[in-house]
């Protein structure tokens, strides 16, 4: 099967990667582990089913057979696997790479969607744990004064999941030259006359630049789960797998992603999949080729950046020509730890997001209108009558 | 440890307090009375002993009667003829806290010879041209024998008289001066707030509607976009060696203006003061 399930060399209980001590804790016996331990006494079984594709292929099957019985669920963003502890149909959407297993809750590694290309180059593990990325939520709305009542509660969030979510970072080293003309004003009197003096330069610059750690996220948009009652098991695990993407396969998950940023990826770490364990994670969508004028562009503009920043003193400085040669480019596919949840409020679903490595947080928080009036309300009167005092001063 | 440290600054500021209030006592204590009905101040000293107290009770009488007060002022002030009706408008005007708006001062500048009557609010309606006259010469026996003590009785006299008469039909007000005081001026003046309010009332609210609106969006913005975009930091991920860098000049042209020597100058001082009548300095 295509599956791999972290075990405690000690007792057998599923083990999970601990964000807080970076290594790998049994909650039943209480042994700890360190990544190496573990990753040396699985590398043979994560060797295996990296290079595992038939699994893939079998439910591959299976969605074209769900779709012949004329299942109406977006089929296309769904894969089934069975999880090696309780033997369950554990349904994901297609690019979900660990997940958990709905009826026994154990942590399972989906191996073969991390295999080949797929396989990440590394990841940045979880620094902070659940109860850490609470807290720091908490933080944040402990400090707003206008959240309904009993938003700020920690039994909210008991659903928060940690995702790895798949990023490219792009290295690149590059010569470029730019031609611009840049102007010098100067100004002076004389007599009753004013004087301005525009003098005209053509500023050459090259340069050996070295760009590093440009990133893009390598997640596609899909379509949720359609809301209907699901009428066997199978529509009802496939709903529930379809739900978690509902909650931040939207559009807005780029943006999610994009605030809670910056990663430091020098604590990036090879990438080995028992720090998935415990965690969700997802592969890859996007391909090299898929991003990459997108990053040449980006890229170019970082580059043209960097040379004008040098033509300092100059005014209206306006580019004739501009030219590069790429010398080198290092793309790495790496996973990154978001702590993410939601939260319904006037039927509205309101995404959050906490960097699992620095506790940045995002969202967008819901403001009770109530407060928020009468509030308002005070400092409108409040500065009317100050405004009524000064006015009896000054006026 | 805390009585002992103040009570030298208590008993400090109580003596302030107490020789502020009994210096000004001092300064009232000297021939001054006054009340809604009357005003008298004797401060040229012209009416001794029971003199002083049978004219206040005189002024007191006309002035319930009328429902002004009447007031008599010496003074030592030396104001010359021509400034008479403006200093003395001016000394109403400064001590408003004892003088009413509806008043007859008549006041006797001792030091220069000058006498003058002032008329304000409902009074000054009586106090015509012609009874103007009538009461200057009803005055001058007394004054040209110096005799203040009549000359007093009679301002007071003909003052009730004037009211019982009531206003005349076509009388003439030339020797009324029409204040420059607005009423937004003489509102400001008596009722700071409430000019406040009614005239700039719009333009507070405006700025409180204003701050309670920027208050309720900024903390809308702040909860909507909670957390900050993480951009990419260049400074921090890129580096650079310049191998090639040439400012080749290409040509200048300059141009020239001539500054204006125009220059304004302007400015203006206003002031303002009450609707009075008066009687000329006599």
């Amino acid at each position: 099967m295509a599956t791999l399930e972290y075990k405690c060399p000690s007792c057998g209980a599923p083990l999970s990667f601990n964000p807080e001590k970076q290594n790998f804790y049994c909650e039943f016996c209480g042994s700890s582990f360190t990544a190496e331990h573990i990753q040396s006494l699985y590398a043979q079984a994560e060797q295996t089913e990296s290079i595992n594709e038939r699994e893939v292929k079998s439910s591959e099957e299976q969605r074209d057979q769900a779709k012949q019985k004329g299942e109406e669920f977006d089929e296309d963003c769904m894969v089934s696997y069975s999880c090696p502890s309780c033997g369950a149909e554990i349904i994901t959407a297609e690019s979900t790479a660990a997940t958990e297993c709905y009826f026994c809750g154990n942590p399972v590694v989906l191996g073969s969607r991390l295999s080949g290309e797929f396989k990440p180059d590394s990841v940045i593990p979880f620094a902070l744990t659940k109860d850490m990325a609470v807290e720091e939520f908490m933080k944040m709305c402990g400090k707003k004064k206008f959240l309904p009542v009993g938003f700020a509660n920690k039994t909210q969030f008991e659903k928060m999941q940690g995702v790895y979510f798949p990023y490219w970072y792009v290295d690149e080293q590059m010569q470029a030259s730019e031609v611009a003309t840049g102007k010098k004003v100067r100004h002076w009197t004389s007599g009753n006359r004013r004087y301005t003096e525009t003098s005209t330069y053509r500023l050459f610059r090259t340069g050996d630049i070295d760009i590093r750690n440009v990133f893009e996220e390598a997640l596609r948009d899909k379509q949720g789960a359609q809301q209907k009652e699901p009428q066997t098991n199978r529509e009802a695990n496939a709903q529930e797998a379809m739900k978690y993407l509902d909650h931040y396969h939207d559009k807005k998950r780029h943006e999610m992603l994009q605030c809670v940023h910056p990663f430091d990826v020098s604590k990036a770490v090879p990438f080995s999949m028992s720090y998935l364990s415990g965690f969700k994670a997802e592969k890859r969508e996007v391909g090299k080729e898929d991003i990459a004028d997108l990053i040449g562009e980006r890229m170019d503009q970082y580059a043209r950046r960097l040379l004008e920043d040098t033509m300092a003193g100059y005014q209206a400085v306006s580019m004739e020509n501009y030219s590069d040669n790429t010398l080198g480019q290092q793309w790495r596919y790496t996973l990154l730890p978001v702590w993410i949840t939601t939260y319904q409020y006037k039927g509205q679903i309101l995404p959050f997001a906490i960097n699992g490595q620095t506790g940045k947080t995002y969202g967008k928080l819901p403001v009770s209108g109530g407060k928020l009036a009468l509030w308002s309300a005070i400092v409108a009167l409040l500065v009317f009558v100050v405004a009524v005092l000064g006015g009896m001063f000054f006026l | 440890m805390m009585k002992t440290k103040s009570l030298p600054k208590f008993t400090s500021a109580a003596l302030a307090l107490l020789l502020a209030l009994g210096a000004t006592l001092t300064v009232f204590a000297a021939g001054f009375d006054y009340s809604k009905s009357y005003l008298l101040r004797d401060e040229a000293d012209l009416y001794p002993g029971a003199d002083y107290d049978n004219i206040k009770e005189k002024l007191d009488s006309v002035g319930k009667q009328t429902g002004w007060q009447v007031a008599v002022v010496t003074t030592e002030n030396n104001v010359s003829s021509s400034r008479m009706d403006t200093y003395y408008n001016n000394y109403y005007d400064n001590n408003r806290s004892f003088f009413q708006s509806d008043s007859v001062m008549f006041v006797i500048d001792n030091a220069s010879g000058n006498r003058i009557i002032i008329t304000h609010g409902a009074a000054e309606q009586y106090f015509t041209d012609a009874r103007m006259s009538e009461m200057k010469n009803a005055l001058k026996p007394f004054l040209s024998g110096n005799d203040m003590l009549n000359a007093a009785y009679t301002f007071a006299d003909k003052t009730l008289e004037f009211y019982q008469e009531g206003v005349p039909l076509n009388g003439t007000y030339e020797n009324h001066v029409e204040g420059t005081e607005s009423e937004d001026d003489r509102l400001k003046r008596e009722n700071k707030l409430l000019y406040v309010l009614t005239r700039w009332g719009w333009l507070m609210g405006l700025i409180g509607l204003a701050a309670g609106g920027i208050f309720a969006g900024v903390n809308v913005g702040r909860y909507k976009f909670n957390g900050k975009s993480g951009t990419y930091d260049l400074r921090e991920n890129s580096s650079m060696k310049l191998v090639d860098s040439q400012d080749v000049f290409l040509h200048k042209h300059t141009t020239s203006t001539t500054i204006s020597s125009g220059s304004s100058s302007g400015g203006s001082k206003g002031g303002g003061s009450s609707s009075h009548g008066s009687s000329g300095s006599f």
